[in-house]
């Protein structure tokens, strides 16, 4: 594989097996990036494989970024292949519908389900991560949210149905805004990704059956988020911290201008 | 006048100290009859206090995020008071927690933090759903912060007639509370969560779902933050609890049509005031 602009450097991306983590993984290491993919399904073994396979450097574990043994094992895993840290994507993320008239049962065993993955993980990746990037002199998280958390451009945001979905995705603003603050001094950067309608295994699990074709091609492309990923760290050292970057359909996939820091979480109004 | 809430009744979370007291005070004084929770056996004075002054009131010892102690809580006011108009989900804690803080201390502040102030909405607030549903109507009031909903964002509230706002004369305020407020301001912007789903959810129920981002205000929590940071200023200009639980009556006395699905800032500095429905310096889902 040809020199990239991340040769020697180090990732971890949570939720490897599909989708946007899989693209993210392998944007990176076509850029030279060691990775280290994890997942609770077994499909990130051949994530990892499939960049081995093109000249790569990826392992691929299968854990549970809830439990703190699993999150632990992996950044070791990643901090021993890479000599070092430089970059978490927290990625890992679950969605179900959790509708308001769910049974009580249901109820509970949705928090479960989605808060442990979406929010606790990407806490204790975070938490699990922050020492070695301070000790490799800088590096950047990425906290993969969704396009519910900035103001509206369509319809369809912050649907009924899926509370605990959004109140996770809400609730990584307060990750994304205070380790940016708590981390500047070590030149550790904190941004957070913030996308619509993406083709997706997740998105696309939310339909029965296939997607209506001429629906599914409106979608943006995992590899464009992917490139929003590496134009974050293109920026450097000097780069923006703090922000939430959008993503729209109809909308140019781009980092866009710095906002300025009472819009960098909040977002800017739209026209 | 007859009294706004006269044979409703309410639920408020959190309510032994501080702004919680303030509510079930407010929400009494309007006839609602009250069931009122915390861990902290101080509420059971309130409960006392409530029914000397002639309402109906019931104190209940609860851990929010547990959910058993909810159960118990929704289940034992709808027994005794039939029913539940109101839930104001209030129980908030605060403590200092940061990006660098080792995995022990954060999955304890994750368990105290995270686990009161945004499961234990969610818990009591899927609690009493289907008994506002079968009551045709009500309100849940969400007790947020102005880190997630400030007089600077998402867009700008007037400074015009407000001298005291120490952002007056500078940029706008940005949100967050600053590097330690990790997992605090987790817990309040996730309520957004609840706050606009739930107010699509439950529009055609006559249900309204609503938040108070609170800038600082003379509390039991705001008074801890202050012994912890005792050069913050933050008490200087403190509001008064019985000022924003004014407030609290006002949404409710819009009645059904009222709006729904807003974060209220209710800044220090500012007037304590209800906007004006759909102002542009309220956080709506819509903003197209």
């Amino acid at each position: 594989m040809s020199a990239g602009f991340l040769d020697g450097q180090q990732a971890i991306i949570t939720g490897a097996a599909q989708g946007l983590g899989a693209a993210f993984a392998e944007a990176l290491a076509a850029e030279g990036a060691g990775v280290t993919l994890c997942d609770v399904k077994d499909e990130v073994e051949a994530v990892a494989a499939g960049i081995r396979a093109r000249g790569g450097s990826a392992q691929a574990h299968i854990a549970d970024v809830a439990v703190r043994e699993d999150v632990e094992r992996v950044v070791a895993e990643a901090v021993a292949a890479g000599g070092g840290l430089d970059l978490l994507v927290n990625n890992a993320s679950r969605w179900a519908q959790s509708p308001v008239t769910d049974s009580w049962e249901k109820a509970l065993a949705s928090w479960d389900l989605i808060m442990d993955t979406n929010l606790k993980g990407a806490v204790l990746c975070g938490r699990a991560c922050v020492p070695h990037l301070i000790a490799r002199g800088g590096g950047n998280i990425v906290n993969i949210s969704t396009y519910y958390v900035l103001p509206a451009r369509s319809a369809g945001t912050n649907p009924p149905g899926t509370d605990l979905y959004a109140a996770s995705k809400w609730a990584l603003n307060g990750l994304t805004q205070a380790w940016s603050q708590a981390l500047a001094g070590h030149g550790v950067r904190v941004n957070a990704l913030c996308m619509g309608a993406t083709d997706t295994a997740m998105l696309r699990g939310l339909f029965e059956g296939d997607p209506p074709a001429d629906f599914a091609a409106t979608w943006m492309r995992p590899q464009q988020i992917a490139g929003q990923l590496l134009d974050i760290l293109r920026e450097g050292a000097e780069g923006r911290t703090g922000e939430n970057i959008g993503a729209w359909v109809g909308y140019p996939v781009e980092l866009g201008p710095r906002k300025p820091p009472h819009e960098a979480i909040a977002g800017s109004p739209v026209a | 006048m007859a009294r706004l809430l006269e044979g409703k009744s309410a639920i408020v979370t959190g309510a032994a100290l501080g702004l919680g007291n303030a509510f079930a005070r407010a929400l009494a004084a309007e006839g609602a009859s009250l069931t009122v929770c915390d861990v902290r056996v101080e509420v059971n004075d309130l409960a006392t206090t409530l029914e000397a002054g002639g309402a109906r009131a019931q104190a209940l010892s609860a851990d929010v995020s547990v959910a058993a102690d909810v159960r118990r809580v929704v289940d034992g006011h709808a027994e005794r008071f039939g029913g539940i108009d109101v839930l104001v989900s209030n129980a908030g804690v605060w403590g200092p927690s940061t990006a660098t803080d080792d995995l022990d201390k954060t999955l304890a502040d994750y368990e105290a933090i995270v686990n009161t102030n945004l499961k234990g909405a969610y818990l009591f607030g899927r609690a009493v759903i289907p008994h506002l549903i079968a009551g045709g109507g009500g309100n849940i009031v969400h007790i947020s912060s102005d880190h997630v909903c400030t007089c600077g964002t998402p867009a700008l509230r007037p400074h015009a007639n407000t001298p005291a706002c120490a952002w007056r004369d500078g940029p706008p305020r940005p949100t967050g509370g600053g590097p330690d407020m990790d997992l605090y301001d987790a817990s309040k912007w996730g309520l957004n969560g609840f706050t606009i789903p739930w107010s699509k959810a439950l529009a055609e129920h006559g249900i309204r779902v609503n938040a108070l981002c609170m800038g600082a205000t003379d509390s039991h929590m705001v008074r801890t933050f202050h012994a912890a940071n005792p050069g913050s200023g933050i008490l200087d200009n403190a509001m008064r609890a019985e000022d924003v639980a004014a407030l609290l009556i006002a949404l409710l006395r819009e009645g059904p049509e009222g709006r729904t699905g807003q974060n209220i800032n209710i800044a220090v500095g500012h007037p304590i005031e209800l906007p004006p429905p759909g102002s542009p310096y309220l956080f709506t889902e819509a903003r197209t």
